[in-house]
């Protein structure tokens, strides 16, 4: 019975939030057609249905919350209100509550919020009081319209209610079941062991063929192998589309906060955003929705001028802040871009000497591309003051973690007066990925195709030391490089030919060069952890067993960078 | 399993025995999930040194530790008798890697002794009690103390202070 009552309520928390997370964009829409009544309803609904399944299951907070909302809703609807800044804002504070009054539910933590203050701005704005309360807010904005004359987000200059809204394929019902992660990843393991097992075949088949080529039974296994090589690609391939999830799941919170966040600092703002629809691997989903919130708020807070400064710099006097997703090749291109005023090299030059980051020499020799990439260390912040916004100088270094963990990579192009673009580089999937295999110190070691820029044949003379570390010049750049042979202790380096190999590694918004022995191959292979014993062992992601049963261990190059750094700074 | 209850009931204890060098040790039989020939493992780099290394075990990458070298014993070649006792403790499952494995037998509770004070030393953490058995002493491990993860920390020493 208990169990049944915890599935019904789990299965209300998650519908729930589905329903809230699309309300968020449903309200930014609203905001611009305040007339479309459509959606008015599609909101109502949506805040109904919560309240309804709140009653049945008790949780009287909700009611209350999701009440009051909903009679203000009500009276938008029946067209006896008109849409506005400031009743919008005491919606979405509501709704914000409700959000939180939801997580109280899911963590069954019993706690009460205080209601009061957004039921009674609701409850002014249900008894028209809100024009009075809100007049000073309201002043402001009419004032700025008669000097700007162009505000998309003010409902007064907002377009006509658009009726093709009206006709969107919205009422279509979704062909979908909710399935446990845990059960995905094990059918995701799974198809991963039937690999190893196709590889294992095909290997054997060849190697039968070579014995003899005659035999009639031999053609067959052939045939089948071939089969079954094309049936575990194929089931790979719709295991992973299964935790595949659109990008929208996170971009479509951002334009309330890019709302929000020009309504604080009274800037206007225009979020366009592309792509949605692009697909990833949950795991990089959920990684990347906090860097791309840093992101933004920099964009908002820093980047962007007063409308004011704008104009008079011959802007348009509304900024616009492009949000892209697009897939390239095994890989996806996630970008935040705006027209703001850019990133300063010099400025950022500056600032790190000031904060003895780097030396007068380095300044000097720094190119500006590099220069922009100070700003990823932590407590780098060139914010003359710390806003509520951002300023503290976290925000990049949890960007650079978070797209390194999967590895990632970042790029910036900054023009002074012209905006700046952020760029992530992320793998399709974690799970199953293409690795390339490398030799060193005897031992075979796998590293993330994805994070690999090039290979290059060196001898040791093309090895120079600047203070006892060891890097490689390359094209008027200076790489570090680590040697791989040099992890396992007591492993005599073993260059016996003349000839190694340096794998250039793009990590983050950094480079480095692995020297390896030999260069293996490229091979499809399956992630596995070494279990809770190993976890979490420095430098290495994991396993993978390749088609010979053998372990081979997985690089975990942003690890490897982080020791190389210790070790750097040590000396 | 608790030691006290261990020596409060009349109950039978099965053990696997193996042998490290000269001594006999056994380890609960509940606790043994599979006994495997010595195969090639592939070193993990930057784990303490009684970290032999990871193997396949049809399909589940595991790791293998060497309990000579986390005994602080000499090592030794491997022999036609080395074996690999795969354990399983809270969902961890490791290989442990001994010179041979000799028997299964049972023991009464009751004859099992704590281990005396007098030994020391990082063996002596491990041991759960001592039994007798026709003149022999048997050493009783506990296998989860030597799995668990603080230990390893502990005794991994350099390399993993590097990873704090």
């Amino acid at each position: 019975m208990n169990n049944e009552m915890d599935d019904i309520v789990n299965d209300f928390i998650s519908e729930s939030a589905e329903a809230l997370d699309s309300l968020d964009q449903k309200f930014i829409e609203l905001e611009k057609n305040p007339g479309d009544t459509t959606l008015l309803n599609d909101i109502f609904r949506s805040i109904h249905t919560i309240k309804g399944a709140a009653g049945f299951l008790g949780f009287q907070q909700m009611v209350e919350a999701t009440h009051v909302t909903e009679d203000v809703l009500n009276k938008l609807r029946k067209g006896e209100m008109e849409v506005n800044a400031a009743i919008m804002d005491a919606i979405l504070q509501s709704v914000d509550l409700i959000k939180v009054l939801l997580n109280n539910i899911r963590e069954k933590n019993g706690r009460e919020e205080d209601l009061k203050p957004v039921i009674a701005s609701l409850t002014n704005v249900l008894n028209g009081d809100y024009a009075r309360k809100e007049e000073a807010p309201q002043l402001t904005v009419i004032s700025s319209e008669k000097r700007s004359g162009n505000d998309a987000a003010r409902p007064a200059q907002a377009p006509q209610p658009q009726p093709q809204s009206k006709d969107e394929p919205h009422k279509e019902k979704e062909q979908s079941i909710r399935v446990d992660i845990d059960r995905l990843d094990s059918v995701l393991n799974l198809a991963g062991e039937l690999v190893l097992s196709r590889n294992r075949l095909m290997r054997l088949g060849s190697k039968l063929c070579e014995l003899d080529t005659e035999s009639e039974l031999l053609s067959h296994m052939e045939e089948g192998i071939a089969q079954l090589d094309l049936v575990t690609t194929d089931l790979q391939l719709a295991v992973m589309k299964m935790r595949m999830q659109p990008i929208a799941k996170v971009f479509n919170k951002f334009p309330r906060m890019v709302r929000d966040l020009a309504r604080q600092n009274d800037k206007e703002v225009e979020l366009v955003i592309s792509g949605e629809e692009t697909e990833l691997d949950k795991t990089v989903i959920e990684e990347i929705g906090d860097p791309l919130v840093h992101l933004i708020r920099n964009a908002v807070d820093h980047g962007m001028e007063t409308p004011d400064e704008r104009a008079s710099k011959g802007k348009p006097r509304c900024g616009t802040l492009s949000l892209s997703a697009y897939q390239e090749g095994r890989h996806i291109i996630v970008s935040v871009a705006d027209d703001g005023r850019g990133i300063d090299a010099a400025a950022i030059k500056r600032s790190a000497l000031e904060k003895g980051l780097i030396t007068p020499e380095d300044a000097e020799k720094m190119l500006n591309k590099e220069a922009l990439n100070l700003i990823f260390i932590p407590g780098f912040s060139t914010a003359r003051k710390v806003s509520n916004i951002s300023g503290r100088g976290v925000g990049m270094d949890v960007v650079k973690t978070n797209i390194s963990r999967i590895n990632g990579i970042i790029s910036i192009d900054s023009e002074v007066g012209n905006g700046t673009k952020i760029t992530f580089r992320l793998p399709l999937t974690l799970a199953i990925i293409q690795a390339l295999t490398v030799e060193a110190g005897g031992e075979i070691y796998g590293i993330p195709l994805s994070t690999v820029i090039e290979n290059i044949r060196v001898t040791a003379n093309d090895l120079k030391t600047i203070d006892g570390k060891e890097v490689i010049h390359l094209r008027d750049r200076v790489y570090p490089v680590v040697r791989l042979s040099g992890l396992v202790d007591g492993n005599v380096s073993s260059t016996n030919s003349e000839w190694n190999y340096i794998v250039l590694i793009g990590i983050g918004e950094k480079s480095f060069g692995i020297l390896v022995d030999r260069l293996h191959g490229q091979e499809e292979i399956v992630m596995k952890s070494m279990g809770e014993y190993l976890k979490g062992t420095e430098g290495m992601a994991g396993a993978c067993i390749n088609g010979d049963g053998n372990v081979i261990l997985i690089l975990d190059v942003a690890g490897l960078l982080e020791s190389m750094h210790r070790v750097y700074a040590n000396c | 399993m608790d030691i006290k209850k261990d020596f409060d009931k009349k109950e039978v204890l099965q053990l696997v025995t193996f042998r490290l060098g000269n001594e006999e040790f056994s380890l609960d039989i509940l606790r043994v999930q599979e006994i495997i020939r010595h195969m090639d493992l592939t070193r993990v780099p930057r784990t303490p040194e009684f970290v032999d290394g990871v193997i396949n075990l049809r399909g589940r990458v595991i790791p293998v530790l060497d309990l000579r070298k986390r005994f602080g014993l000499p090592a030794d070649e491997k022999t036609n008798d080395t074996r690999i006792i795969v354990v399983d403790v809270d969902d961890r499952t490791v290989g442990l890697k001994v010179d041979a494995v000799s028997e299964v037998l049972r023991l009464p509770s009751d004859t099992v002794e704590p281990p005396p004070a007098i030994v020391t030393g990082a063996e002596s953490e491990y041991i759960k009690g001592v039994g007798k058995l026709d003149g022999r002493l048997l050493i009783l491990l506990d296998v989860a103390k030597i799995l668990s993860r603080t230990e390893r920390d502990a005794l991994g020493g350099v390399a993993l202070n590097a990873v704090a």
